[in-house]
């Protein structure tokens, strides 16, 4: 599990780590069922906050991405295909709309915009 | 409380074993006792004030302070370094009568100033020393001694002052001082033991003053 | 269990000119606290009156629940404590220093002592005099961990040390802590090892508590604020530590989510803080 924070980022630590382990969720590369390092562990192993991590393990279960089981740990929730589909698209949504966002907070005319979203569509679809 | 005492005569170790060597060759070697019991009692003295300087330096009050050891043990340990020089001297005093084949009698004396003397000079130094540290324990110890030799000056001219033929003040206390010296026992033995019961109280009620300073000091 | 492992409640002393006037902490089992300070702001002698070392004018100190005082050896069976710059019989070596300090601990675990020795590459055989601060330092963690403590005190325990040692001591503490009974209370003025692993943070200035906090709730709420000289008496008045030039003004905002939301910030430059950044600021004159 590849979790990156950087001091540097200006998003707080908790809300990284967060992100980090959701997007290995929706990658994939975390599966159902996989067990999640102990909070204390991570937290040595990042040099960081046991509270950082706590909570980052806290907004993920509340967000139903993991289930905590008393006294054995921290593992990924099952959710099937149509769930994590779901969970994507609200992603994508989301980072859509906060470019849409700036564009037009910094004046980028609406034609501009179509125009450089339909320039990369070409050339990542 | 053991362990204090041993560390103590460990962390001197050097110094005791000169000294101590140098004391058997005095008490073995020569008749004249006098300057060997002079020796013996600076060199227990000694042991004693470098065993605080030890404890003291390099702010090392604070290495005791940490470990799980009670104050009372901390000021204990050193009345029991001093009673164990005590013990130590006295015991080779008495070997040397013993060796020598001479009777006890003849090494009383220097015995009972042995225990008399150091008993007063730890019981006067080490509360001194747990209020004010090594530094200014040893300048205290610089001015009492030559308080001491004042004294003993000042004694010697009273003692001249009573055998001097003036009547009204020098016979008056001369009798005085007879008079008290009537009231002690005559027995080496009893005046001994009286003498050890006295020392005794001595450390006891400096133990007791050392104790309070300690509890309520800050390193 | 009782309630936190380390708590105090309106600790004063007095040493002539320096004051220690109603210090509050409270630290729970299972994280570390930072304690931050300018130097004499004073964080050793807190410490040293957690320890006993120094006597207390008034105020309250339980660790473990019990009080500092009259269960003094209770307490410091269970306390690792290293000083600030720590203390030996300098002439002797480390193995008779430890031989001798063992002895008054009662769990004791010299199989333990003798890994972190290793670990730590101290020769026990030298004297404490041919060590280095930092072999010192390191002995004196290696004994303090050895007799199983549940919480650790040290009084800057990095200072002085290059930053290689001081990475390998953040990580024995964060091993510590993996342990959810144990804590750790230090003190240190390099904030950057506190930023690190610091679960709380405490920060004490002229011998009072300015502030004590979740180290994240701090680092998140708190911000740098940064703008035009000329608008700074616009926001004057929610500036903490106003730093002024002629041409820009630098200064700290407590809750930054209310700042935002009362104040239009798009002239300004806003910036996480350092610890650092917030014991400056907040010790600015004039607060």
């Amino acid at each position: 599990m590849f979790i990156s924070i950087s001091n540097q980022d200006p998003r707080p630590l908790y809300e990284q780590i967060y992100d980090s382990i959701k997007t290995e969720i929706l990658k994939g590369k975390l599966m159902p069922g996989d067990a999640l390092p102990s909070i204390r562990q991570l937290a040595q192993d990042l040099k960081i906050s046991v509270i950082t991590i706590k909570r980052a393990y806290l907004e993920l279960e509340q967000d139903k991405l993991i289930i905590t089981r008393p006294g054995k740990g921290c593992f990924v929730a099952d959710r099937d295909i149509k769930e994590i589909t779901s969970l994507n698209l609200h992603e994508i949504e989301r980072q859509i709309r906060e470019v849409v966002s700036k564009a037009k907070k910094t004046g980028v005319l609406r034609q501009n915009v179509e125009q450089i979203f339909n320039k990369v569509l070409e050339e990542e679809y | 409380m053991i362990h204090l005492v041993m560390k103590d005569f460990y962390v001197n170790r050097k110094y005791l074993l000169i000294a101590v060597l140098y004391l058997g060759f005095a008490l073995f070697l020569t008749d004249n006792l006098a300057p060997t019991l002079i020796f013996a009692l600076a060199i227990s003295y000694g042991t004693v004030t470098r065993s605080c300087y030890n404890d003291d330096k390099d702010r090392g009050g604070i290495f005791l302070r940490a470990l799980p050891i009670r104050a009372s043990t901390v000021v204990l340990s050193k009345y029991l370094l001093g009673l164990t020089m005590i013990l130590m001297n006295v015991l080779a005093f008495v070997l040397h009568s013993v060796i020598r084949g001479q009777g006890l009698e003849t090494d009383y004396g220097n015995i009972m100033v042995i225990i008399f003397t150091l008993s007063l000079v730890y019981s006067v130094y080490l509360p001194v020393f747990f209020k004010c540290g090594y530094m200014k324990a040893t300048s205290f110890q610089t001015i009492f001694f030559i308080g001491i030799l004042v004294i003993s000056f000042g004694f010697r001219a009273l003692v001249d002052f009573m055998k001097s033929s003036n009547p009204a003040g020098g016979q008056w206390l001369a009798q005085r001082v007879l008079n008290l010296a009537e009231m002690l026992p005559k027995d080496s033995t009893t005046l001994l033991i009286l003498l050890c019961s006295v020392a005794l109280v001595i450390l006891t009620i400096s133990a007791a003053i050392s104790l309070k300073i300690y509890n309520d000091s800050s390193v | 269990m009782e309630d936190n492992i380390l708590e105090i409640r309106g600790l004063s002393k007095s040493y002539g000119d320096f004051r220690l006037s109603e210090v509050n902490i409270s630290l729970t089992r299972g994280y570390i606290m930072g304690f931050i300070g300018a130097n004499g702001a004073g964080k050793t002698t807190t410490i040293k009156l957690i320890m006993n070392m120094v006597k207390k004018d008034s105020g309250e100190i339980k660790v473990f629940g019990r009080d500092h005082v009259k269960d003094e050896l209770y307490i410091k069976n269970k306390v690792g404590y290293v000083s600030e710059q720590p203390v030996f019989y300098e002439n002797e070596t480390v193995a008779w220093n430890v031989n001798f300090a063992k002895k008054f601990y009662d769990r004791w675990d010299h199989a333990l002592f003798e890994e972190l020795l290793i670990k730590f590459k101290i020769d026990k055989f030298k004297k404490i005099n041919q060590l280095s601060k930092g072999m010192k330092m390191k002995t004196a963690l290696a004994i303090a961990l050895s007799h199983h403590p549940e919480l650790l005190i040290l009084d800057e325990p990095t200072s002085g040390l290059d930053p290689i040692v001081r990475d390998e001591l953040l990580g024995i503490l964060m091993e510590f802590i993996q342990d959810e009974n144990k804590s750790v209370f230090f003190s240190s003025h390099i904030t950057s090892d506190i930023e690190k692993i610091g679960d709380y943070v405490t920060f004490i200035d002229k011998g009072k508590i300015i502030l004590s906090e979740e180290k994240d709730t701090i680092l998140e709420e708190w911000k740098i604020v940064k703008g035009d000289a000329i608008q700074v008496d616009n926001y004057k008045q929610d500036l903490i530590g106003i730093e002024q030039t002629k041409s820009y003004f630098k200064a700290l905002v407590k809750d930054f989510h209310a700042f935002k939301a009362k104040y239009d910030i798009s002239s300004l430059v806003i910036e996480k803080p350092s610890l650092d950044d917030i014991l400056l600021h907040l010790t600015k004159k004039g607060n």
